[in-house]
């Protein structure tokens, strides 16, 4: 074997066990769908069935038989804007969970007066542990005849500016925000309830608005009714519908990246036209002549 | 085959591409928590929350409202309440459930007594009032559960070991003043069931009174003018006793006139709550009872306003112990009128440390005791109310550090040793000099101390102390100690080279002795033959004498010497002739060689030694391998022969 062979086998080795270690390693990352830690999507994403989806470029076909669901923690640009608004008017379900990230941005683009607080809401009295972990124990009518009791979120926020009939919870009495971030509540700080999660029409759409997207994560779905609560949305107003993830505007790492453009790559080569073009290539490369060999 | 390398080229490109990492993508730093691990979350009880939430059942219970009782009940699982608190939670919540039932009951009860009355369905009123008296009976009998669960929950959540005006006590009073709500209304449901008639055959007259208030708008703590009357078909029921209740608990108690009308002030209590509702109540007494029947007006509502504010606070960015800090504050009244001055409770981790009067914006000064342990601490505004000034709090942290002093010093480069050396420096901290600290100075073992001056300024003379290294870094450590809490100790070092001149002299000397004595034994030594003066001419075997033998080649030809003796000397003879050719040949004598083989091999190159060699192996072998015993003819042969081939590759060398 010569040294070039050698080089050649052994990069060859290292980037197929690279590739099998990067899918099969379980991302560490906050809301990914292959964490199967406390903070990733792994139960969520087998239990919804999940698609997730890194281009909402194509979301706006057939949009009355998909629902997407948002966690907006990087910026959207305004094509993902534009897109988005086009997709909930013309009969998509949009359930854009957030607290701390870029939700406010797609509600101004779609002219909506709710807003997130962006303030930590807690909870001193109905809550799991601490006042960070508040429980929500205020429903509407339907989602408490769905024998839904209490929520618990992890480190939400409120919403503003909605209107109470579009409300389906309600943080309880004790709740506030904590606008200094101290911990502590201070007379000018406001008191609850506050709304956490509503239901809007917006064109031929819906939007469901909830201040907390930590309540998807592995560690959260199965606390109190949390895993009732998402699959009442879910059923009530995304029956039949293809749920799409939006992970284009979670915050990644580079292991996600990698696992996200080998999956893309693995879809790509699986499509028919991909494995025709392989199977021309491998005919090229055996039916082409052979070189003669020189005699002597 | 280029084509297939192409390909192989191409896919692996590819298959790097897909595994190389694109950038971090990052969510904005805003600062905030997205979440935590909820199972590793520290659990935290928050005992004024706690006593509120007992609060909120009283108050639905005060509020006639049992499903909102049993409402907020039902959340009790979802609380987080201590372990050692549920059970007396339950025991609260389940008798403030049956209360308010109680008291729903108790009050419908009491109106349907007086229809009854006044319809002359006697027998049934009388069946009714035993049945009302026996739920009040039983309202009464739950209030000690209810004082009972207060007080554990007061015992648990450390209410007695609270400072007085601690948010914990103040949460604790409230609720004891809604036990006390509890207490009265109680006690007006006997009071109007005691007025119905106990026997079948009496009538009683029907009564009705109105109410009415001059304004339905009232700044807290303002009067506000009332009046109604009291009829009896229409006819007014001069000097009865008419009760006010506000949110359905008796404030107050007026007289009517000769005409039945009546009229008063009440005060707005400073409750700071947005509405009120205010009821007029008659029910007889006295001689009235068992004449007439209990009557009440319809509610009117009073909206209540009064001017809240928000405090802003800022501490120091740095507090020390020992030394007052600034809390500076500054109350934000919006488009209300401000008020000029007002009382304010300062609280240092919860403990009242000072009580004054400031006003919109003040500046007041924190002691801080020396013992204060540094950190956050937490520093509590709590403004009361003061008339129409809703009671308004904030919170904020008091970061308590100590200073870090500054050694400034600038030792000498080089320590020559013993020789003492000088240090003058001066020690000051961010908050100035260091007056009266202890500095410490350490080098190479020894020490030295002095005391600051008033401008942190010392000196000080270190000795350098004697010791076994010539030259090397020593560190030069130089300690403070400060006399003041607010400020830290502080230590400083440096690297100084020490020397040693002396030892450095006495080990020169020890070396150059060493060396001389060294070069005159190695050129001694160079001189001396080791055949002494038998080497000859080469190729001459010259016969010398014993005697001159034994003194200058060392060797003793005595007669008197044994076989042995003989037998040692040729060979320690031969080996150092061995070593010589040795040396001369470059060629090693090998194990597996005979002494005759190593002497052929050296051959070529010893010239005419080489049979003075073969000859003298010959003799050797001759010890070695017969019976002859060595005579001293033998060794003077073995000088001779030796003598001969040192001699021999002298010449060959030169």
């Amino acid at each position: 074997m010569t040294v070039r062979n050698l080089t050649a086998s052994v990069l060859a080795i290292v980037v197929i066990i690279s590739l099998v270690s990067v899918w099969f390693y379980p991302s560490i990352q906050d809301f990914m769908r292959t964490n199967p830690f406390w903070n990733g999507l792994r139960d969520f994403s087998r239990e919804f069935d999940v698609t997730w989806t890194d281009s909402l470029s194509d979301i706006s076909q057939n949009p009355e038989n998909k629902a997407l669901i948002a966690i907006p923690y990087t910026p959207y640009n305004q094509s993902d804007l534009e897109e988005i608004d086009r997709f909930v008017q013309d009969g998509g379900l949009l359930f854009l969970l957030d607290d701390y990230g870029y939700g406010n941005t797609l509600l101004e683009q779609m002219g909506l007066q709710a807003r997130f607080s962006g303030r930590p809401l807690l909870d001193p009295l109905f809550c799991y542990k601490n006042q960070w972990l508040p429980r929500v124990t205020d429903f509407s009518p339907a989602l408490a005849e769905a024998g839904i009791q209490a929520i618990a979120l992890n480190h939400g926020t409120a919403l503003l500016g909605v209107d109470e009939d579009q409300v389906l919870a309600w943080s309880s009495e004790s709740s506030f925000l904590d606008l200094n971030n101290d911990g502590g509540i201070e007379s000018d700080e406001p008191r609850g309830p506050f709304p956490v999660a509503t239901v809007s029409r917006f064109g031929n759409g819906t939007i469901l608005l909830l201040s907390d997207p930590s309540i998807l994560i592995n560690s959260m779905v199965d606390k109190d009714n949390n895993d009732s609560f998402v699959e009442y949305l879910m059923k009530n107003y995304g029956q039949s519908r293809q749920i799409l993830t939006d992970v284009s505007h979670l915050p990644k790492a580079p292991l996600d990246e990698s696992k996200q453009r080998l999956s893309q790559t693995r879809e790509r080569v699986a499509h028919p036209y991909s494995v025709v073009t392989m199977l021309g290539i491998v005919v090229l490369l055996v039916l082409r002549p052979w070189p003669r060999k020189e005699a002597g | 085959m280029y084509l297939k390398q192409l390909l192989a080229k191409f896919v692996l490109v590819l298959l790097l591409l897909l595994v190389l990492p694109g950038g971090i993508i990052m969510a904005a730093d805003n600062g905030m928590e997205q979440h935590e691990n909820p199972d590793l979350a520290t659990q935290d009880f928050n005992g004024v929350a706690i006593l509120s939430y007992y609060t909120m059942l009283l108050d639905e219970v005060i509020a006639k409202a049992p499903t909102e009782v049993e409402s907020l009940l039902d959340k009790r699982p979802f609380a987080n309440i201590p372990e050692d608190l549920e059970e007396s939670l339950e025991t609260f919540g389940n008798a403030s459930v049956d209360i308010s039932w109680l008291i729903s009951d108790i009050e419908a009860e009491i109106d349907n007594l007086n229809l009854l009355t006044r319809q002359f369905l006697l027998e049934e009123a009388k069946a009714q009032r035993q049945q009302t008296q026996d739920k009040l009976a039983r309202a009464f009998g739950l209030l000690p559960a209810i004082e009972e669960s207060a007080a554990t929950a007061s015992e648990e959540l450390g209410v007695p070991l609270s400072e007085s005006g601690s948010s914990l006590r103040i949460a604790y009073e409230e609720l004891q003043n809604r036990i006390d709500q509890l207490h009265k209304l109680l006690a007006l449901f006997q009071s109007l069931l005691n007025t119905l008639p106990e026997g079948s055959q009496q009538v009683l007259l029907p009564t009705h009174i109105t109410l009415a208030i001059e304004s339905n708008t009232v700044f807290v703590g303002d009067w506000v003018d009332f009046k109604g009357r009291l009829t009896c078909a229409d006819s007014g029921l001069p000097r009865r006793e008419v009760v006010l209740l506000l949110n359905g608990v008796p404030y107050l108690n007026c007289l009517t006139g000769s005409d039945g009308s009546y009229q008063g002030r009440l005060q707005i209590p400073y409750n700071y709550v947005p509405s009120l509702t205010l009821q007029a109540l008659y029910y007889p007494r006295d001689t009235d009872i068992g004449v007439y029947l209990a009557s009440k007006s319809t509610s009117v509502n009073i909206q209540v306003l009064f001017y809240s504010a928000t405090l802003h606070l800022q501490s120091q960015s740095k507090s020390y112990p020992g030394l007052d800090s600034i809390l500076y504050g500054r109350f934000d009244y919006g488009d209300q009128p401000i008020l000029a001055a007002r009382d304010i409770e300062i609280y240092l981790d919860r403990k009242l440390v000072s009580r004054v009067n400031v006003g919109e914006s003040f500046e007041q000064k924190i002691s801080l005791g020396n013992e204060t342990a540094l950190g956050e601490h937490s520093l509590l505004v709590v403004a009361p109310a003061q008339n129409r000034y809703a009671p308004v709090y904030s919170e904020t942290t008091l970061n308590v550090v100590k200073a870090m002093p500054i050694i400034d010093v600038s030792p000498p480069k080089i320590a020559i040793m013993p020789f003492a050396f000088n240090l003058k420096g001066r020690i000051y901290s961010e908050l100035g000099p260091l007056k009266g600290a202890t500095v410490k100075a350490t080098f190479s073992s020894r020490e030295a101390q002095a005391i600051t001056s008033q401008d942190g300024s010392f000196t000080l003379k270190l000795e350098t102390g004697m010791n076994f290294s010539l030259v090397g870094s020593r560190a030069l450590s130089i300690e403070a100690n400060p006399t003041e809490a607010w400020d830290s100790p502080a230590s400083i070092s440096f690297a100084i080279v020490a020397i040693n001149p002396i030892l450095i002299g006495l080990l020169s000397l020890a070396i150059v002795a060493i060396i001389v004595t060294l070069v005159n034994r190695l050129r001694g030594k160079s001189r001396r033959p080791i055949f002494g003066a038998i080497g000859a001419t080469p190729g001459v075997l010259a016969a010398k004498p014993a005697n001159e033998v034994g003194t200058q080649g060392s060797f003793h030809t005595s007669s008197q010497m044994g076989d042995n003796d003989l037998r040692k000397l040729i060979f320690e003879l031969y080996r150092r002739l061995l070593g010589l050719i040795q040396d001369f040949t470059s060629i090693g004598l090998k194990p597996n060689l005979t002494l005759r083989e190593f002497a052929s091999q050296c051959a070529p190159l010893l010239g005419p030694a080489q049979k003075y060699l073969n000859q003298f192996t010959s003799l050797i072998e001759r010890l070695l391998y017969s019976k002859h015993s060595p005579e001293p003819a033998d060794l003077e042969k073995g000088l001779e022969l030796g003598g001969m081939i040192e001699g021999s590759l002298k010449h060959d060398r030169t």
